[in-house]
C-alpha cells in the first residue's frame, strides 16, 4: 500500500482540515458552502487499480468517485481522500419537487396560471459538480485514454466516435489542437464536445449527466420567487453582473472561477450563463397549444443559458432547450452529478485516528 | 448629400407640419395622409428626417422571400439599441422601433416573425442615429425599410413597379444583400441565378445615379450575407469559400462591378425545429436566440464613412 503511506503524509499535513470534515461526516452533515473553491483541489488518493506512473497519478484526481464505488472498498484513508474531493468538488442538492416548464413553453410563465400547466418531478438528493467541467479536467480523460476506451460509449455511436476530432486531427474537443486545449483556457469550461463525450467522460469519472429536472432542482431549490421557483439562483431579476451571458459583453467562455456572485447557496457556480450545460434527457418536446414538432435530427436538452445567449428570458433556471446530440459548438458544456443513495456510507471516523501519526 | 434630401431640407424650411417632400422619392407631400403617395415611405419618417437637421444616409437590405430580411433587420436594430461592435443606435420615430418590436416580440415566443405584405405601406422603416463609440465624428443618420421579398422580385422584373424600392437602392451608402444558405446548399443553382439578378439590379441602379461614367465598378460597399448559418455553419465559417463554391456567378459579378463587397455568415437561432398544428399547417419554432454575425456587415458598411 505505497499509495495508503503517502496518503498518510498528505493527510498529516492537512490534519486540521481533515479532522473538521470528520466532525462534519460524523454528523452526517455533508453539506458546505464553496468556502474552500479557491484551495488547492490536487487532491491524490490511491486505489489498486491504479499504477504510480504520472499520468495515472494524474487522472485519480478526477475520479473520486470510482474510488468511492469500488467494491469491496478501499482503505479507510483512500475513502476518506475521496469523500474530501467529493466535498470540495460538488454541491449536495436535496431531493424534493420541482416544476418543469412545457419543453417548448412560448409564453412567460404567468405566476399560478403556468405552474398549474407544468408538471411536478421529483429528485433525489444528489451531488452536483460545483463548476462546469474544465478544460484541464477534461483533458485527464483524453490522457488516460478515454476516446479508446469502448465501455465508455454506446456500441452504436462507434463509429461516430473516430470523428470526434480536434483542429488537427487528434482524438478531443473540436477547438483543441493536438490533443490539447489552448493554454489560456484551462479553467474554462470544456466546449466542443458532443452529447456522447459528455456522457462518456462522466462514466469515466464515476458519476452521470444531471437529468433536467436535477438540473433545475440544483439551480432553484434554494430561492423562491413570484411565480414560485425563482427565475434564477439569486432571485427573480435578470443581472448581467452574476452570468456570462450576451448582457455581459465577454464573447466569450470565461474561467469556472469567475462569477462568483451568481453561485447558489450552495457553492454551485455559473449554472446560468458561460456555457449551456447538456443534460441526460432527451429533447423531443411538444407546444403548449398541442402541435407536434419535427426536429431533424435526435436532440438533448440544454440548460442555463451560455456567454452568446440573447434574451434574458432564456438564460434562467426553467428554460428548456435542445442541441442534436452531435452538436460539438463552442458554448456548449457539461457538469456532471452522482446521486447521494449512489454512493457508500462515509467512513468510520474513528478509523481515521489510526491514520493521525504524530 | 443626395438630390432628394437636398431638396427635401430645403423645403422643409417652408413646409412645416402641413407637408413637404418626400425623403425617399423626392415627391411633394399632400397636406394630409400618412403617406408618400408616389412611393409610401411614411411621412413621420421625414418629418423625423427633417428635424434631424442632417441628410439621411439610406442602406439597402435586400433579398429574396424567405431570405431574413425582417428577422435580421429587427436584429441588428435591437442590437444597436443595447450596442454592439461599438455602434450604439437611437431610434427615430416610433414607426423605427417597429421592425425591431415584432422581431423580439416574436423571438421570446420562440417564432419567427409573420411574413411581410407586399403593399408598400405596410413596409416598416426605420430610422436610427448611429453613433461609433472611437470616433468622434458626428452621428450617421440611417435610414432602411424592410421590403417585402415579392416587391423586390416583382421590382426587378418591373422596374418602377415599387418606386421606393428603387429610390432607397439608388440613394443607399451601402447594400446589405441577404441570402438564405440553406437554400444555396439545396439549390445553390436557383440561388445563384436570383442573387445575380438581385445584384444586376443594384449595379444598374447605382449606376445610373454615380456621377463617374469612366469607372466600370461603383464603390458602394455591397456586404452579402449568408444568413440562417446556424443550420449552415459552413457559410458562417468561411462566408468567402462558401460563395465561391455555391454560388460562382455571385462571385463574379461582386468582383466585376463593385470596388468594395465582403461576404458574411450569420445566424440569430442557434437550432430550429418545425411545429405542425392539429390542421397540418407548420411554421418554424427558433428554439433560442444566438446572434452571430449580425452588426459586422453594418459595422464594415459604416468603416469609410
Amino acid at each position: 500500500m505505497v499509495g495508503a503511506r503517502r496518503e498518510r503524509r498528505h493527510f498529516g499535513e492537512n490534519t486540521l482540515t481533515l479532522i473538521s470534515w470528520i466532525r462534519r461526516a460524523a454528523t452526517g452533515a455533508h453539506f458546505s458552502l464553496a468556502s474552500n473553491l479557491d484551495s488547492d483541489l490536487s487532491f491524490e488518493f490511491s486505489a489498486p487499480s491504479f499504477t504510480d506512473t504520472e499520468n495515472a497519478r494524474h487522472t485519480t484526481r478526477e475520479k473520486y468517485c470510482v474510488v468511492l464505488a469500488t467494491d469491496p472498498p478501499l482503505d479507510v484513508a483512500t475513502l476518506v481522500a475521496a469523500w474530501k474531493t467529493l466535498e470540495e468538488r460538488t454541491g449536495l442538492v436535496p431531493g424534493g419537487e420541482t416544476h418543469l416548464a412545457a419543453e417548448l413553453e412560448t409564453s412567460e410563465p404567468v405566476f399560478a396560471q403556468a405552474i398549474d400547466q407544468r408538471s411536478l418531478v421529483a429528485t433525489s438528493p444528489l451531488y452536483l459538480d460545483r463548476c462546469a467541467v474544465t478544460n484541464e479536467q477534461f483533458s485527464d480523460f483524453v490522457t488516460d485514454g478515454g476516446y479508446n476506451q469502448q465501455e465508455l460509449w454506446p456500441p452504436e455511436i462507434l463509429p461516430r466516435v473516430l470523428q470526434f476530432l480536434d483542429q488537427t486531427g487528434h482524438p478531443s474537443p473540436r477547438f483543441w489542437s493536438a490533443g490539447k486545449p489552448p493554454a489560456d483556457k484551462r479553467r474554462h469550461p470544456v466546449v466542443g464536445v458532443s452529447w456522447f463525450e459528455a456522457n462518456a467522460y462522466a462514466r469515466w469519472s464515476g458519476k452521470r449527466l444531471p437529468t433536467a429536472a436535477e438540473w433545475q432542482r440544483a439551480a432553484s431549490w434554494s430561492s423562491d420567487g413570484v411565480a414560485g421557483e425563482a427565475r434564477y439562483p439569486w432571485g427573480d431579476a435578470f443581472d448581467s453582473q452574476r452570468a456570462n451571458t450576451w448582457h455581459s459583453r465577454r464573447g466569450d467562455t470565461v474561467s469556472v472561477d469567475e462569477y462568483s456572485s451568481g453561485s447558489t447557496p450552495n457553492g454551485i457556480r455559473q449554472l446560468i450563463g458561460n456555457v449551456w450545460e447538456w443534460t441526460a434527457d432527451g429533447f423531443d418536446g411538444c407546444l403548449e397549444d398541442g402541435s407536434r414538432i419535427f426536429f431533424e435530427r435526435p436532440m438533448a436538452e440544454i440548460r442555463g443559458g451560455a456567454y452568446d445567449t440573447y434574451l434574458e428570458t432564456q438564460a434562467t433556471c426553467q428554460f428548456r432547450t435542445g442541441q442534436p446530440l452531435l452538436y460539438r459548438g463552442p458554448n456548449v458544456g457539461f457538469r456532471c452529478c452522482i446521486g447521494a443513495q449512489d454512493l457508500p456510507c462515509p467512513p468510520d471516523p474513528m478509523a481515521l485516528l489510526e491514520i493521525q501519526e504524530p | 448629400m443626395t438630390r432628394y434630401t437636398e431638396q427635401a431640407l430645403a423645403s422643409s424650411r417652408y413646409c412645416g407640419d402641413a407637408g413637404g417632400i418626400c425623403v425617399c422619392c423626392g415627391t411633394q407631400y399632400p397636406g394630409a395622409g400618412r403617406h408618400c403617395q408616389r412611393c409610401q415611405a411614411p411621412l413621420e419618417l421625414s418629418q423625423t428626417a427633417f428635424a434631424r437637421g442632417m441628410p439621411p444616409r439610406f442602406v439597402s437590405v435586400l433579398g429574396e422571400s424567405g431570405s431574413g430580411k425582417t428577422v435580421y433587420l429587427g436584429m441588428l436594430m435591437d442590437m444597436l439599441s443595447k450596442g454592439v461592435l461599438g455602434m450604439r443606435g437611437i431610434a427615430h420615430g416610433s414607426h423605427s422601433v417597429a421592425v425591431q418590436n415584432r422581431t423580439i416580440s416574436a423571438l421570446q415566443r420562440r417564432r419567427f416573425p409573420e411574413k411581410t405584405g407586399s403593399d408598400a405601406d405596410d413596409w416598416q422603416w426605420v430610422h436610427c442615429e448611429v453613433t461609433k463609440d472611437r470616433r468622434k465624428k458626428r452621428p450617421l443618420d440611417l435610414v432602411t425599410a424592410d421590403f417585402a421579398g415579392e416587391a423586390i422580385a416583382l421590382e426587378i422584373e418591373q422596374s418602377g413597379a415599387y418606386p421606393a424600392i428603387r429610390s432607397v437602392v439608388s440613394q443607399s451608402v451601402g447594400v446589405l444583400l441577404l441570402c438564405d444558405s440553406i437554400s444555396v446548399c439545396r439549390a445553390p443553382l436557383n440561388e445563384d441565378i436570383s442573387a445575380l439578378k438581385l445584384v444586376s439590379y443594384i449595379y444598374d441602379v447605382q449606376k445610373a445615379n454615380s456621377a463617374s461614367r469612366t469607372d466600370r465598378r461603383i464603390t458602394t460597399p455591397l456586404a452579402v450575407v449568408f444568413t440562417k448559418c446556424d443550420q449552415c455553419p459552413e457559410a458562417q465559417e468561411d462566408p468567402q469559400r462558401f460563395a465561391a463554391n455555391n454560388m460562382p456567378r455571385l462571385s463574379q459579378i461582386c468582383q466585376a462591378g463593385f470596388s468594395r463587397f465582403r461576404f458574411f455568415g450569420a445566424r440569430i437561432v442557434a437550432s430550429t425545429a418545425t411545429s405542425v398544428d392539429e390542421y397540418g399547417c407548420s411554421s418554424h419554432v427558433a428554439l433560442h436566440v444566438e446572434p452571430h454575425g449580425i452588426a459586422e456587415p453594418l459595422d464594415w458598411i459604416m468603416k469609410p464613412c
